[in-house]
């Protein structure tokens, strides 16, 4: 693993372009967010919509802001594991309730 | 010395690790702490979960929090995300000028948030208090360890930011962490200020 491998804001350095970029992306998510949310569809649509949502923007930021692809990857397996599987266990619990409460 | 003059304070360009060299100890460290840290996040997230799903009602989060003001909070968060990233590259530069304009840009977003999520406090104080319902305590504990991290990155931030001299390593180290900050909200706000219940 290199010492460049494990910088999170340079090495190759990112241009400030894609930066600015990124950042707008993850504004106009946070508005899609709250759009989404008083949307008049289902539910579970919402759910799994925001779910996608906060996914994409946690993305975002773990691979423009963190440059996660440029860790080591058991720096990554370890930042990943805990990130991703606490929300998914969170989602697949309100799905599951979701499904139940239509079963019902 | 003034603000200005701390935040354009002596830039100690750390030397350039050979190739082949690991990462430092900091950002071992942090890496390391973060990776627990996140687990900490995951916990209170499962439990609001597990609460939410075993409960005979839940109110909607829309009706008692103001949503648009997270939000508002949100893109704060975010975008001293953007300005610490920016730091780092100023500093990496040698620019002490840019680095202090851009670090006292993320202090005062920083600060922002805190604020924001102050006024919330206060405003909720009047008829949520902690023991309330489940509710009341899940969002209590959930954004306070969340509020926690953010004053514990701001005094770190502030400290860099006044230090005489400032080791560009020292700043990465730190945006790692505040960026991690940033990050562990994006799942809050989704799941704990936007998730309908009907």
């Amino acid at each position: 693993m290199s010492a460049a491998a494990t910088d999170p804001n340079d090495a190759a350095p990112q241009r400030a372009s894609r930066l600015v970029l990124a950042l707008l992306a993850l504004l106009a998510l946070t508005a899609l967010e709250v759009v989404v949310a008083g949307l008049p569809v289902d539910r579970p649509a919402r759910i799994t919509a925001l779910c996608g949502l906060a996914m994409t923007e946690a993305l975002l930021v773990l691979v423009a802001f963190l440059r996660l692809g440029r860790q080591a990857r058991t720096v990554r397996l370890a930042i990943l594991a805990p990130i991703v599987l606490g929300p998914a266990f969170a989602v697949a619990l309100m799905l599951d309730t979701a499904f139940r409460v239509t079963q019902r | 010395m003034s603000t200005s003059e701390a935040g354009a304070a002596a830039l100690e360009p750390h030397p350039r690790p050979e190739a082949g060299a690991g990462p430092s100890v900091g950002q071992i460290g942090m890496w390391v702490f973060l990776a627990t840290d996140a687990m900490g996040f995951a916990g209170l997230l499962i439990a609001y979960a597990v609460l939410r799903v075993h409960a005979d009602q839940w109110p909607d989060p829309q009706e008692r929090l103001a949503v648009l003001q997270a939000a508002a909070m949100t893109g704060l968060l975010v975008t001293s995300s953007f300005t610490m990233t920016m730091t780092v590259r100023a500093a990496r530069a040698g620019r002490a000028g840019g680095r202090a304009l851009w670090h006292a840009a993320t202090l005062v977003l920083g600060a922002a948030f805190l604020g924001g999520q102050a006024l919330e406090y206060a405003r909720l104080a009047r008829g949520m208090g902690l023991a309330t319902d489940t509710f009341a305590s899940t969002f209590y504990a959930v954004t306070g360890y969340h509020g926690l991290h953010v004053l514990v990155g701001l005094a770190i931030l502030a400290g860099l930011f006044v230090a005489p001299r400032v080791r560009v390593r020292s700043l990465e180290v730190a945006s790692i962490f505040w960026h991690f900050v940033d990050l562990a909200w994006i799942p809050i706000f989704a799941f704990v200020y936007l998730l309908p219940v009907s």
